[in-house]
């Protein structure tokens, strides 16, 4: 109950974590995303406004706006520009190449020799001569282009009949010549041609080809310009020259109401003419201007001006120094007032010199202390710093917007269909309004998540433990799975980085690189880079990145040494695991093949990867070719240099191989196999100088100087063992010689009847001592033979409970007359052992005679065998007569429980059970507990 | 001991003292002893003296024990005990092979070795005429001799006198030679009971079988333990 608690706990605050985390981060990389430029992510007032017309982007859209109106009242040139883009918003407009001037390139197939064919027919030829109509300078005519062509296709024809022709000719050289200077002719001539031609077809035109505009084609622009735009009533606007409306869509300034009105018509049709407004402004007054304007509500501020509008005040008089007084409705100008219409509530007034905005009813302070700078609200003209010139003090503008713009539509089916207007600020009140929703729904989710993540926060006990269950979990993954799935996430982070420079800037983050660093500019400024991707990158990935950092972490905080569980290192622990059991040489091979095939995997994973990071480098020619030209030499260098190292390192596997395989017979005691004989596969070997002749001779020598040395250490230890053997057996043999004939007199005077009492008493000690020496020569005799080995065994299964109650039996005598009594614990069933019974027996014959002889009188002895399934031990225990000396070694030869040496033992029993215990391939121990002396005897069992 | 007077026993052994104690210990026994300090003195003494049997050592100057075992050996069939310091198995077997019937090492036990030059002796001069042809109901093991009709053993043509159980196991040890009895078996076939604690009751009567039938009991040539499998009756190599 307590542990299901615990568990449900530890999901419950994980899952807060997460969810918070996931919410915050998304949210507040949302809120990142949808604020408009230059706001603050803390400026939370500002980020939830909701009127578009306080938006930074309604600001530069007007300022725009009048620059243009301002162009087009003072004819200026520059309106170019506003076709296309502009402030980053589309508003519309087609591009018109007749107008617009700028570089005309095209090389149109010019310099494919062969494919001057569709030049001929082609639409080359007549954008040729379009063009030079229109620039009127062009260096050849379309007719000229033609001919030349013609006579180049006529001598290529006549080249290839030639050719042809020539086959034929082989057998008359003097012909075959003629034709071929024929031939070196033609050929010289079209290259003439085509020399001319590419000199004088230019694919550029040179500054001083392109014409100024003329006063004609800048007031057709302004004309086409107004006419795109006067039907979009959200924004309603009078263009005002010396006292004269030249474009208007509302008759917002009343002095000049009356052309006003006229402009205003959206005929649709009257701007193909070309005509300017005032020539149609007398005929159709009212009847044109609701068509256009009534969809907005404010259809009567058109007419609606004029009647309320004090017209009082004079077109002519000067506007210069004239007051403007601001009401809640608009200005009193020098054109008199200026009203705003029913749902509009911006008002923007250019008198020539300065601005009046009129917002919501109030003012809008405009310039401030005067002076323009960066970052302030208003970049219009007026102020101290920003004059506008003596031409612009004649116009005025007037610009009205409406507080709820909408879409104006035209319908003109008599040129096709109909035609939306851009109508940019109800586009951009529609942003402002999403955005504001949007961002709302972020606050509200990033105040969620807060709280969530607070939440988990105070579980954060149990939120650690998940982590830790999920670091568990974690560690059950290959790295490589890791690595990938990280690779794969940064891969996408960097692909939609990529996309979405590439998509707004036209190129990638490579070439962006590449050119900072070749144009030398500051890479500081990079810092847009960030933006964009703050900007591009959904914020559902910013939370994946994140996810995938947190789980890296957790990985390496909780798991140590991640790289532990991986296939790589799998696949060589397996690897490694099988190369243990092969020969040197071989697993050598394998590695170094394992090798080679990755360092082949490798480069092939390097060289695309540079072919993929580098991809936009490719138009770069030869660089990138020399780039990846670089790249594959450097891998083949790499796979040579690696082959030829692996190659060095096989041969010297072979020459370790040699050696450990002469270090093995050596250790196997082969000390005179001369070196060479042990590899029969190289024959071409010398058998006595080592044949390895890579950096190893020294080694190879000095093992051979081992082996010498060891050979004759050897030859000499075994002479010195087997002269000692000798030297024993020759003193036992010189012993005994005269022993037995002390042992016969011995004999002889024991049967003497008539000794006096004390002679029988010497004779009694010398029978003892004789037989004691007896004892002993043959005692030495067997140890030393068992010391060295050459004892002969004769080893058969044998049962050893059977061998101890046998021995008990044997001596049964001699314990009976003893003072001690023998406990025994002997398993029924057999214990089968390997081992020489006739030495077994002498073993235990001495350990219990040694325990006969040195126990404490009346004690027990106790001789048990037990067995534990893989080793039988057979222990005999008893008590020790005389204080045992723990630091004394009882197997040593001639160490007995007492020093003085008086009593009938050889004091080699024990060393004789030792030897004999280890020649049968048994263990023998012994372990003194105060006055308890135990002695084991194992064996292993079959 | 009257009956083996003048029985001629030649010892050789290059240490003096040896020889002396082996003459007086054969003497007493009734032997007539003559005395050889090498192999070729040996070899001088046999060619005219009536010798019954020889007592010589293996190392010994001019000549060597083994040696001079085979040279006599080449004209002579006569019981020889080889008397040696050297107690190795393998000298052992050498010089039985080399032609010798018996071997004793050095230092010998004295009554064991007057027991078998007289065992010796008896087989050479008695046992070979009476049991010249052996019968199918009699079993020859080296100076053993088991007549399974009479359930009768013989030890050098003499009767070992044996109780019933003794006989029991001899009999079976007899007609199995070589064969390796565990005790529980004996016990089994003997008292005809289940065995319990046979080992001890088994070695009991073994051991005092032994004292009746083998020369030095401690070191016994017929009945033998096997260590950790049982006991068997040894067949002899040599049964003359």
């Amino acid at each position: 109950m307590d542990t299901k608690w615990k568990n449900r706990k530890k999901a419950i605050s994980f899952i807060l974590f997460f969810l918070g985390i996931s919410l915050a981060l998304g949210s507040m990389a949302d809120i990142l995303r949808g604020k408009p430029a230059g706001v603050h992510f803390w400026q939370a007032d500002q980020l939830l406004e909701d009127d578009y017309q306080e938006s930074s982007q309604f600001r530069s859209y007007i300022a725009s706006r009048l620059e243009n109106f301002l162009i087009m009242a003072t004819g200026g040139d520059g309106l170019g520009g506003i076709w296309g883009y502009n402030n980053g918003t589309y508003y519309g407009g087609d591009y018109d190449g007749s107008y617009y001037y700028g570089n005309y390139y095209d090389d149109g197939g010019f310099y494919d020799r062969y494919g001057y064919r569709g030049f001929l027919t082609g639409s080359f030829a007549e954008a040729a001569d379009s063009y030079a109509a229109d620039s009127g300078n062009y260096p050849i005519s379309a007719e000229e282009l033609t001919e030349y062509l013609e006579n180049l296709q006529y001598m290529q024809e006549n080249y290839l009949y030639l050719l042809e022709a020539m086959e034929d000719l082989e057998n008359d050289p003097e012909q075959f010549d003629s034709f071929l200077s024929e031939l070196e002719a033609y050929r010289d001539e079209m290259e003439n041609y085509i020399e001319y031609m590419e000199d004088n077809l230019p694919d550029r035109l040179t500054e001083e080809q392109i014409k100024p505009l003329t006063d004609e084609q800048k007031k057709k622009i302004a004309e086409k310009y107004h006419n795109n735009i006067k039907g979009d009533q959200n924004l309603l606007y009078s263009i005002l020259y010396d006292g004269k409306v030249l474009y208007s869509n509302a008759g917002l300034i009343p002095a000049a109401g009356s052309a006003g009105g006229n402009t205003a018509a959206p005929d649709g049709s009257s701007p193909a003419d070309g005509n300017s407004a005032p020539d149609s402004s007398s005929p159709d007054d009212g009847n044109s201007a609701p068509a256009g304007s009534s969809p907005a509500g404010s259809n009567s501020a058109p007419d609606g001006s004029s009647p309320d509008g004090s017209n009082s005040a004079p077109a002519g008089s000067s506007p210069a120094g004239s007051s403007i007084t601001a009401s809640g409705r608009g200005f009193s100008t020098a054109y008199g007032d200026i009203i705003l219409p029913e749902g509009y509530n911006f008002l923007l007034y250019f008198d020539g010199t300065q601005a009046r905005i009129l917002k919501d009813g109030r003012e809008i302070d405009v310039y401030g202390d005067g002076y323009y700078r960066e970052g302030d609200d208003w970049y219009l003209p007026g102020y101290v710093n920003f004059q506008a010139d003596g031409t612009v003090s004649k116009a005025a503008v007037c610009i009205a917007a409406a507080q709820e713009p909408v879409i104006f539509t035209q319908g003109t089916y008599g040129s096709g269909g109909a035609k939306q207007y851009d109508n940019p600020l109800y586009w951009m009140n529609l942003n402002v309004r999403n955005r504001r929703e949007r961002l709302l729904e972020s606050f509200v989710l990033l105040a969620f998540g807060l709280i969530l993540l607070l939440f988990s926060f105070l579980m954060r006990k149990s939120r650690r433990e998940a982590a830790q269950g999920i670091a568990r979990f974690q560690a059950k993954i290959w790295l490589e799975c890791k690595i990938v799935l990280l690779l794969v996430l940064f891969y996408g982070l960097y692909m939609l980085c990529n996309y979405s420079i590439a998509t707004n800037f036209g190129y990638g983050l490579w070439e962006e690189f590449s050119y900072a660093f070749e144009y030398n500019y500051d890479f500081s400024n990079l810092s847009w880079f960030f933006r964009e991707m703050a900007y591009n990158i959904p914020s559902l990935f910013w939370v994946l990145v994140f996810w995938g950092i947190w789980l890296l972490g957790n990985d390496l905080r909780y798991n140590k040494k991640i790289w532990r569980f991986s296939l790589t290192a799998k696949l060589s622990r397996t690897f490694s695991a099988k190369s243990l059991n092969q020969p040197l040489t071989r697993s050598m091979s394998h590695r170094n093949l394992a090798l080679f095939l990755l360092a082949i995997l490798y480069g092939l994973l390097a060289l695309g990867g540079i072919i993929l990071a580098g991809s936009p480098l490719r138009h770069r020619g030869n660089a990138w070719v020399g780039i990846l030209l670089l790249a594959a030499l450097g891998m083949v260098l790499f796979l040579i240099f690696q082959y030829l190292t692996g190659v060095k390192n096989m041969k010297i596997a072979e020459d370790v191989e040699l050696l450990s395989r002469r270090i093995t017979e050596i250790r196997n005691g082969n000390y005179t196999v001369p070196a060479g004989k042990g590899e029969e596969n190289r024959g071409e070997s010398d058998p006595v100088a080592p044949a390895a002749g890579h950096g190893l001779n020294a080694v190879m020598t000095q093992l051979e100087d081992i082996r010498h040395g060891m050979a004759s250490a050897v030859d000499e230890q075994m002479k010195s063992e087997r002269m000692k053997v000798e030297l024993i057996a020759n003193v036992s043999h010189d012993l005994k010689t005269p022993l037995t004939s002390i042992i016969s007199y011995v004999e002889f005077l024991k049967q003497e009847k008539e000794l006096p009492e004390h002679v029988k008493d010497y004779v009694k000690i010398l029978d003892e001592k004789s037989q004691r020496l007896k004892n002993m020569v043959t005692d030495v005799f067997a140890v030393s033979k068992a010391a060295s080995g050459e004892l002969p065994m004769q080893m058969e299964e044998l049962d050893y409970g059977k061998l101890l109650r046998q021995t008990l039996a044997d001596m049964e005598e001699q314990i009976r007359n003893s003072a001690v009594t023998f406990r025994t614990d002997l398993p029924d069933a057999p214990v089968k052992i390997m081992a020489d019974g006739q030495r077994l027996y002498r073993v235990f014959q001495n350990l219990f005679q040694n325990a006969i002889q040195y126990s404490l009188q009346g004690s027990r002895v106790y001789v048990t065998l037990q067995t534990n399934g893989q080793l039988a031990v057979a222990s005999v225990k008893n008590t020790s007569q005389l204080e045992l000396d723990k630091e004394k070694d009882f197997t040593e030869r001639f160490t007995r429980g007492d020093l003085s040496r008086t009593d009938g033992g050889s004091g080699l029993g024990l060393s004789i059970a030792q030897s004999f215990t280890e020649a049968c391939g048994g263990t023998f121990s012994w372990e003194t507990d105060a006055d308890l002396f135990v002695v084991k005897v194992s064996f292993p069992v079959l | 001991m009257a009956e083996k007077m003048g029985e001629c026993v030649l010892v050789v052994d290059d240490d003096r003292e040896i020889v002396k104690a082996i003459a007086i210990l054969l003497e007493k026994e009734g032997y007539k002893v003559l005395k050889a300090y090498d192999g070729l003195q040996a070899l001088d003494i046999l060619s005219s003296e009536p010798v019954r049997l020889v007592l010589i050592d293996v190392m010994m100057p001019r000549l060597d024990g083994l040696s001079a075992v085979m040279r006599i050996r080449e004209k002579r069939n006569l019981p020889i005990i080889v008397l040696s310091a050297k107690s190795e198995e393998s000298d052992k077997v050498l010089g039985l092979s080399m032609g010798a019937d018996d071997y004793v090492s050095k230092p010998y036990n004295p009554q064991e070795l007057a027991a078998r030059v007289k065992s010796q002796l008896r087989r050479y001069t008695s046992l070979g005429d009476i049991h010249a042809g052996s019968r199918s109901c009699e079993i020859k093991n080296g100076r053993l001799l088991y007549n399974t009709e009479e359930r009768a053993l013989y030890a050098d043509g003499e009767p070992v006198k044996l109780t019933a159980t003794e006989a029991k196991i001899v009999d079976l040890f007899m007609r199995n030679l070589n064969r390796v009895f565990p005790a529980e078996e004996i016990y089994r076939r003997v008292w005809e009971e289940d065995a319990y604690a046979s080992e001890n009751t088994v070695m009991v009567h073994i051991r005092r079988i032994r004292e009746k039938l083998e020369l030095n009991p401690k070191e016994p040539e017929y009945i033998k333990v096997v260590w950790g499998i049982g006991y068997k009756m040894e067949k002899q190599e040599k049964s003359n």
